[in-house]
């Protein structure tokens, strides 16, 4: 599913900016979005998925701007933090209501969840199960991303979905995002700081700062020193002013308006 | 002294920077105008008070009806505060980590939560009835100390429902069963003392402030004592509830066994997921509980009352079967506030969720029916049918625009927290906000006859049910037009 955005601006009062003049990811790419603390990588997040208004352009998903229409809910399922959790609710009686939401039966949210079950460990599965509120903030991102990848979305959007985890939960994870994209063509928007896991899932990774994208590059095996080297500030300086383009990948383009 | 000080400026920054809101300012604005609407039309009726009893009771002493009125006036004000009256504004965890001492802390919670429209009507109301009427001068009044004490007592007595009614609220908070039990043996001694006749309540009010006219300046003792022992309870239960934590209290959460299916229809699952809300959440079922034990108890009071005023009737019929979904339905989307941007995401139709919502508050509006319906049955059977017109006007009318209402709530809840800490408490602005929809039929009460009351609400109520598509519709337009500045105002406080 294809995610386009064209002008975007948004403004919190003079203190932040997000403006994204041009940003395409093509259908079944892995697009990866680092940034600092207050990048706006959540923002542009929010903005694709119609949680908030842009104060300029428009984001399309599938063709279909996001806030004239409803119909991309249907393919698209995101983890975008607690506030896409129920915490009242017990795991698996979230994964019946997210199911349910998509039109799935409850055979079929179990036989889903089947495949996600060595991804769990404790007590969080089950009848005897605990409330989410109660899990520990690990296990209840894992329960948010399982959420957001049983519908089997056309497009997946994720926001910092290594937080967390465990070092063997974040090995399974990006081993269920691969998959994912392999089997199923999902097109995924990943935001992270984890440099490492971004680089092992995406493609293709963008580099938010003060609400610009200041680079957007096919990965390459180089891709991982060049970040780490931009965010020491070594690369900075060098950085160019204007956004890069994708080049060799042929899955997306940043361009400058 | 100056931790007095820091924790004022703390309160003032945050009562300034809330009130700079932008899209609460005109709400704000109306409901200003409603408050010093309400506070001056009570300051009018305690300036001619005597000449009101002098119309309805003729040749009766103004000062004498006042005296016998006024512990049960007391009664009914604490009930009032209970369900209307915001706890406190602060956010007291940021200050438990931190070197502030607890008393102190206490201490400036206790006097800051006086900061309540309550505490601005009550004497809006009673100081001008006593200048007009008890004080010197006029054919009832007393010489001036014997009124001064009568007015330290009256004063006493506010302060003691203010200072009960904090306590009640941090004893439910902390012992559910403490508090039922206390509400349930306060409410039947009431009503037996009217029921079997003893009528020791007006006695006692009449020998208290009767007393303190004729110079008995002993009796002062009495409010000085219960507003002392409400002070001190209040007091013993805050710094009490500052050492409890919120954790720990979930594992009493009720469970609904019943499971989300794709076979229910989403209308039906919305309903579920918010029965399981107000199930597994201490504020919701709090207020859910108060809700049905205001029914269980005020209701019979209301009942047994009927011959004083007549309007009582309509007053037992409209909110036996609409408190619970006015006091619920106001805060329809601010109980979602924690999972708001989840919900939006998925691919729920506003329409099915406006339908959902509407259904559930019409569904409570017949649940508390069933609540009320043995005490109607028992105490006031001529009543049942005017409580099933009033059960259509809920349905029809009070229901939507609750919904409606709800549709500007922009505040984000903790409804797992107890309503004590939890500063999003319903207040008296939300009340205020419901008149629109109350008052109309209470004027039709008094203007009407039974007969005609009854077939008057039962149309309207009639008529808003057959409008419901169009409600649903209406407001899922409205949502979706609102949704943004609700999730901004939802996030603000993550």
């Amino acid at each position: 599913m294809r995610l386009e955005a064209q002008g975007l601006v948004k403004q919190f009062g003079d203190a932040f900016t997000l403006s994204i003049p041009e940003l395409v990811v093509e259908d079944g790419a892995a697009f990866g979005l680092v940034g600092n603390n207050g990048a706006g990588k959540t923002t542009f997040l929010r903005l694709a998925l119609d949680l908030l208004r842009p104060d300029e352009g428009h984001v399309a998903l599938g063709g279909a701007r996001v806030a004239d229409s409803s119909g991309w809910k249907k393919r698209t399922s995101a983890h975008l933090g607690a506030s896409f959790l129920i915490d009242f609710l017990t795991p698996d009686e979230f994964f019946g209501f997210v199911g349910s939401t998509y039109n799935l039966s409850p055979g079929e949210v179990e036989q889903r969840l089947d495949s996600y079950r060595s991804f769990f460990t404790d007590d969080v599965l089950g009848p005897d199960a605990r409330y989410i509120r109660d899990l520990s903030t690990g296990n209840a991102k894992k329960v948010g991303v399982v959420a957001a990848l049983l519908p089997r979305p056309e497009l997946l959007v994720l926001d910092e979905p290594f937080a967390n985890l465990d070092p063997r939960s974040q090995i399974q994870l990006k081993d269920l995002l691969r998959r994912r994209r392999t089997e199923h063509g999902t097109t995924m928007v990943i935001s992270s700081h984890d440099l490492l896991h971004v680089t092992d899932v995406c493609e293709r990774i963008a580099v938010l700062d003060e609400g610009c994208i200041a680079r957007d590059e096919p990965t390459t095996p180089e891709t991982l020193d060049t970040l780490e080297a931009y965010f020491a500030g070594e690369d900075r300086a060098a950085a160019p002013s204007s956004v890069e383009t994708a080049t060799s990948s042929g899955n997306g383009s940043a361009r400058p308006a | 002294m100056h931790t007095y000080a820091r924790l004022l400026r703390h309160r003032w920054r945050r009562f300034q920077r809330g009130s700079q809101a932008g899209p609460g300012r005109v709400r704000r604005w109306i409901l200003g105008f409603f408050g010093v609407y309400i506070a001056g039309s009570l300051a009018a009726c305690g300036w001619v008070y005597y000449r009101i009893v002098g119309r309805v009771q003729p040749g009766t002493d103004p000062v004498a009806v006042a005296n016998g009125l006024m512990l049960n006036a007391a009664v009914a004000f604490l009930v009032l505060r209970f369900f209307t009256q915001r706890s406190s504004s602060m956010k007291l965890a940021p200050y438990l980590a931190r070197p502030v001492p607890r008393g102190a802390v206490v201490r400036f919670v206790q006097a800051s939560s006086l900061a309540s429209l309550l505490n601005v009507f009550a004497p809006a109301f009673l100081v001008p009835l006593w200048y007009r009427s008890v004080l010197g001068g006029g054919p009832f009044g007393a010489p001036a100390p014997e009124a001064w004490a009568w007015l330290a007592a009256v004063g006493m007595l506010v302060l003691f429902t203010h200072y009960a009614n904090n306590a009640l609220r941090l004893l439910l908070a902390q012992n559910v069963r403490a508090f039922a039990w206390l509400a349930a043996t306060g409410s039947a001694l009431l009503v037996a003392d009217r029921v079997v006749g003893t009528r020791l309540v007006p006695r006692a009010s009449m020998a208290l402030f009767g007393g303190l006219l004729d110079g008995q300046f002993a009796w002062l003792a009495v409010p000085a004592g219960l507003l002392a022992a409400a002070w001190s309870a209040s007091g013993h239960l805050l710094r009490r509830s500052l050492r409890r934590s919120d954790a720990g209290e979930q594992a009493s959460a009720a469970t609904v066994p019943a499971a989300f299916a794709r076979r229910r229809g989403a209308t039906r699952n919305l309903m579920l997921l918010e029965l399981k809300l107000i199930a597994r959440n201490r504020r919701p079922s709090t207020l859910v509980g108060i809700s049905a034990l205001l029914i269980v108890t005020y209701g019979p009071l209301l009942l047994v009352g009927r011959d004083l005023f007549s309007v009582i009737d309509a007053v037992t019929g409209l909110f036996a079967t609409g408190l619970l979904a006015a006091s619920y339905g106001q805060l329809m989307f601010a109980w979602e506030s924690r999972h708001f941007d989840g919900l939006q995401a998925r691919p729920i139709r506003p329409r099915t969720r406006m339908r959902a919502k509407l259904l559930l508050l019409q569904c409570g509006c017949v649940a508390s029916l069933l609540v009320a319906g043995p005490f109607f049955v028992w105490l006031a059977p001529d009543l049942l049918l005017l409580s099933a017109g009033f059960l259509l006007y809920n349905l029809g009318i009070t229901c939507p625009f609750v919904l409606f209402f709800s549709l500007w709530n922009r505040e984000r809840l903790a409804p797992q927290r107890s309503g004590f800490f939890n500063y999003e408490g319903l207040s008296v602005q939300h009340w205020i906000g419901s008149l629109p929809v109350f008052v109309p039929p209470l004027v039709l009460a008094l203007a009407l006859s039974e007969a005609w009351l009854l077939a008057g609400v039962s149309v309207v109520g009639l008529l808003g049910m057959a409008l419901g598509p169009t409600w649903t519709r209406l407001f899922a337009r409205l949502f979706s037009k609102h949704r943004h500045a609700m999730g901004a105002g939802f996030r603000r406080g993550e």
